[in-house]
């Protein structure tokens, strides 16, 4: 399993869960599983957001696959200097 | 408007151009001489950038009008190294990492080198002082003011 | 394999000349507005002088009737049908319906020399009609504020808010009101910070050239040329691959050369002229007019601390304007705000708010100077109202390796213990302090970043290597890429040139921004030098008759592994290269990936600063920079980086903002207003390197640039606490402010 940690501002598409656990094998799949249950993420995750896997922040890359016991976290994207 | 030819001599060789009346003396530079070495950075007098000497005194070339240059002896950054031979300046900003992008370095080198004619054994602040008009963002100075204080010790041989 | 321990480098870690040293120290390197070409026009733009107007009427036939004037753009040759961000580009490139800013471009021409284009410039009539107008951040989000654009706003922001408000950012963890309850002490302040502008000493420059086909080229100074491509190509409607962009050398970016500004323009004018090449330079007025300097800040911040000094709960409600288009950076600075800090509650909001300003661009370490103010002021605050030390509060809180980070993820390994005990350490913590002087300390946090980076290296036929990158160098990572490059190859130095090369050339590369060049491109670097290995090997293999894994690469050549490989001398880099027409042909080595491993990076600055009673001015009499590199491949320049950053957030403490007026026109647009440090301003600035490397990188590279920025604007500010008993919660710190904030204190 997975666990998914989304940001705070995004309780009110949730009804107010911030933490999922998934057996999605790739980020886009566990994306499309959250969208699917709250379609209120959709607008936002279309407009792209910044993913942490294990702490290493990478591209929100829908074919990477999620290793068993990771940590995902999605921020509000990240803008560079 | 009616174009003005000017002689001059700029590092040593004498050279000719026509300049437009509202010409500086930094765009004939650049413009008609292609020695594009001087920069432009504010075209007011604040940043140094296109610091040249002009007859041995260091002005910045964005406030005199080109056809002030009329009979001029007036030395640039293209004139610093000698026969292939780096000036002691540009060896010292190369070896103490004292230019990060570069735009500001040859205004900088080319004030340096009238302090030091003026004043061979200058100290921190009097390097500061003299400085003081030529604006660099990217290295804080530091380096700076190290390798100039290092070329000047080279050159009076204390180093 | 790279030999991957400090104490096995050879190369990394040492202080080599830098490859365009030379050209730099004699005027030869060519900048962006040092390009020319034959049949050249010159551009000039007409800019709007108010903040907010209907553009009523554009009349140009004045200017095109003046010999030598060749074509005048305006909106109306721009494509219509843009959404999102490639509008918000556009419509900044060249107003629209309305001006929206002081300096915003509303037309532009082309002549056959500068004089003459901006002498057509002022025959160019603009009609306007001017609008209410607001440029600050709070008056902004008031009620009866003028809207700026309806219908601005992303999904991210909840109903009710004023339509300026136009992206929200909310997160954090942890019980919040529990948090505060178990503090001592909870304080809660607002403090402000004023735009500012990245300041490189050269305008921007461009020359674009476009035929009626709508194939291109373009050279410019920019931090990012495939940037440049994508930007330039969406706002004229044109596909991105027949823009060919190549960079000159940069005078200085800091975030502020990562987008567009004139340089489609340059495009536009160039296809409207017969495809003869157009350069435009930007005066120094329009780079501050109309570039894109800082987003200002209004911030509150409210912490709990006990008596001993452990803070339990922390909140931050950060509201900054970007200028008239979404953008500001209130995200990372939210992010950056309480990094440095192992906090068990933490709240973030923040607004992203539209006025009536240049479009923000990213400036060093974007947001994270401003989160640095406010946080690092405030814990200031309390560390003095409770008695203790600022630093040993920074350690007993200090964020670690492996646990969640204030904004959310695990750290991977971090370096803030390290920096801290070693600013303990340093002396000048311990020169004692006269009148009028007062001593700051505060932290600072960078993410730094990986991004799409494409290289490519190519071995010649005497052995030499040329490695191609696609991030410009503005400070001396020619000298770093080829420092790792000869690292991992095991050859000299001198033997590596790096070219930095045109859109064409290699894939897309992100800009050099994020503090990634080092990371990313050396990371490439390093990846394609282990490719070319791999080859290399082969072809000794091939000709002693082993297989390639019976054979290693050290001291640039190859090796057969051991006994059991056979008995071959070494076939050195340079006799591969001689021979590898006749051995399989040319031996190249590339990499392209998003890095992942980035390692983010904590400074910690010391300030000693001495403020004159008489007149309010503060003197930085010391300096002191401790900051984790990772491994600094070339420490000079890693020391440069450092001093750069922490004079440019000097800059932002004491002296540099953007004033407006009541017009809403800006009214400090020269260096002698908008004043930068001078040389005479400042002390040497005092630098340690700390090295904890980051195990995402062959070498340990973190990055290096942005960082530094973050911490002297809350450490100016402790310091000059330290020295007057008077705390400035609005920067900059003027000799005027200070001064009536002294007196007030003392009339109080």
């Amino acid at each position: 399993m997975v666990k998914i940690v989304l940001w705070s501002g995004l309780r009110r598409f949730t009804d107010g869960t911030l933490e999922f656990e998934t057996a999605a094998p790739t980020l886009g799949r566990a994306m499309a599983d959250l969208v699917a249950q709250y379609p209120g993420l959709g607008p936002i995750f279309d407009q792209g957001v910044s993913v942490a896997i294990d702490g290493d922040i990478v591209p929100p890359n829908p074919a990477m696959a999620l290793p068993d016991g990771a940590e995902v976290h999605f921020l509000q994207q990240m803008r560079g200097g | 408007m009616s174009k003005i030819h000017i002689t001059t001599k700029v590092n040593g060789e004498e050279v000719e151009f026509l300049a437009d009346p509202r010409d500086t003396l930094l765009d004939c530079l650049r413009d008609q001489l292609e020695l594009t070495g001087t920069k432009e950075g504010c075209s007011t007098g604040d940043c140094g950038a296109c610091s040249v000497t002009v007859d041995g005194t260091l002005v910045c070339s964005c406030l005199m009008l080109g056809v002030e240059a009329q009979d001029k002896q007036i030395e640039t950054i293209e004139g610093m190294a000698e026969d292939g031979e780096l000036h002691p300046l540009q060896r010292k900003f190369i070896e103490h990492a004292a230019l990060q992008c570069g735009f500001c370095t040859p205004g900088i080198l080319v004030a340096a080198k009238a302090l030091l004619a003026k004043n061979p054994d200058p100290n921190e602040t009097e390097v500061r002082y003299w400085l003081a008009g030529n604006l660099c963002r990217c290295t804080g100075y530091d380096k700076i003011i190290r390798a100039v204080m290092d070329a000047a010790a080279e050159m009076r041989g204390a180093a | 394999m790279a030999k991957d321990t400090a104490n096995e480098l050879r190369i990394v870690g040492t202080r080599p000349d830098r490859p365009d040293g030379l050209d730099k120290v004699t005027g030869r390197a060519r900048y962006g507005a040092d390009i020319s070409a034959a049949g050249l026009l010159h551009g000039a733009v007409v800019r709007s002088p108010h903040a907010h107007a209907r553009i009523v009427k554009i009349d140009a036939s004045k200017a095109l009737a003046l010999s030598g004037v060749k074509a005048v753009v305006t909106r109306a040759d721009f494509p219509t049908g843009l959404t999102g961000e490639a509008w918000d580009l556009q419509e900044n490139t060249m107003a629209g319906e309305r001006a929206l800013y002081d300096g915003h471009a509303v037309a532009a021409v082309a002549a056959t020399s500068a004089q003459l284009a901006r002498d057509a410039a002022k025959l160019i009539e603009v009609e306007y009609e001017i609008l209410p107008h607001v440029t600050d951040v709070d008056a902004a989000m008031a009620p009866d504020a003028p809207i700026i654009r309806e219908g601005a706003a992303d999904h991210s922001v909840p109903e009710g808010l004023h339509p300026n408000v136009v992206r929200y950012i909310e997160f954090g963890h942890g019980d919040l009101e529990a948090g505060f309850a178990q503090a001592d002490i909870v304080r809660e302040h607002q403090y402000k910070t004023e735009a500012a502008h990245q300041g490189y000493i050269e305008p921007h420059a461009c020359m674009g050239q476009m035929g009626a086909d709508g194939k291109g080229e373009m050279w410019v100074c920019t931090q990012g040329h495939w940037f440049i491509r994508k930007m330039c190509t969406q706002v004229l409607g044109l596909d991105a691959s027949q823009l060919r962009v190549t960079p000159s050398e940069i005078g200085g970016g800091f975030g502020g050369k990562t987008t567009i500004f004139m340089e489609p323009l340059s495009l536009a004018l160039s296809r409207k002229a017969g495809g003869r090449p157009v350069k435009i330079v930007m005066s120094r007025s329009e780079v501050l007019r109309a570039t894109g300097p800082t987003a200002s800040a209004s911030m509150d911040v409210k912490i709990g601390m006990t008596k001993d000094g452990k803070i339990t709960a922390g909140s931050a409600t950060f509201r900054m304007q970007g200028g008239a288009f979404a953008g500001a950076p209130v995200d990372m600075a939210l992010y950056c705000a309480f990094a440095a800090y192992k906090v068990p509650a933490l709240q973030h909001v923040g607004y992203d708010v539209l006025a009536n300003r240049p479009k923000a661009a990213a400036y060093r370490a974007p947001g994270s100077p401003m989160a640095a103010f406010a946080v690092e002021s405030l814990v200031d605050e309390m560390c003095t109202e409770l008695g203790l030390d600022p630093l040993e509060v920074r350690v007993k809180n200090a964020a670690q390796s492996h646990e969640t980070s204030s904004f959310g993820p695990k750290f991977g390994v971090i370096g803030l213990n390290e920096t801290l005990a070693a600013t303990q350490a340093h002396p000048n913590l311990s020169v004692p302090l006269g009148p009028n002087q007062g001593r700051g300390i505060a932290s600072g946090f960078w993410f730094n970043h990986g991004g799409d980076t494409s290289v490519s290296m190519a071995l010649g036929e005497d052995g030499t290597v040329t490695v191609s990158i696609g991030t410009p160098d503005i400070g001396g990572s020619r000298a770093s890429m080829a420092m790792m490059a000869a690292e991992t190859l095991q050859i000299p130095y001198d033997n590596v040139r790096v070219n930095i090369v045109e859109t064409g050339a290699l894939g897309v590369n992100e800009p050099t921004h994020g503090s990634r060049a080092t990371f990313a491109t050396g990371k490439a670097t390093v990846e394609a030098a282990q490719s070319m290995i791999v080859e290399m090997c082969k072809r000794a293999a091939a000709k002693w008759g082993i297989e390639p894994e019976a054979v290693e690469w050290r001291d640039g050549a190859a090796h057969p592994a051991g006994p059991n490989a056979g008995e071959y001398p070494p076939m050195t880099i340079g006799e591969i290269g001689a021979a590898m027409s006749n051995t399989g042909g040319p031996i190249a080595g590339h990499h392209e990936s998003v890095p992942a491993g980035v390692g983010e990076s904590f400074g910690t600055h010391v300030v000693d600063v001495e403020v004159d009673p008489e007149t309010g001015r503060t003197t930085i009499l010391r300096y002191l920079v401790v900051q984790d590199a990772g491994r600094a491949i070339h420490p000079a320049y890693v020391e440069g980086q450092y001093q750069g950053g922490a004079v440019q957030g000097i800059g932002w403490a004491l002296n540099e903002e953007y004033v407006y007026d009541d017009m809403g026109r800006l009214q400090n647009p020269v260096f002698l207003d908008y004043r930068v440090p001078v040389a005479s301003d400042l002390p040497m600035i005092d630098t340690v390197i700390v090295e904890v490397p980051n195990p995402g990188h062959p070498y340990g590279v973190r990055g290096v640039g942005e960082t530094g920025i973050a911490p002297p604007l809350p450490a100016v500010a402790n310091a000059v606490a330290a020295a007057t008993g008077v705390r400035m919660r609005h920067l900059p710190i003027t000799p005027s402010k200070l001064l009536s904030a002294i007196k007030a204190s003392k009339n109080g």
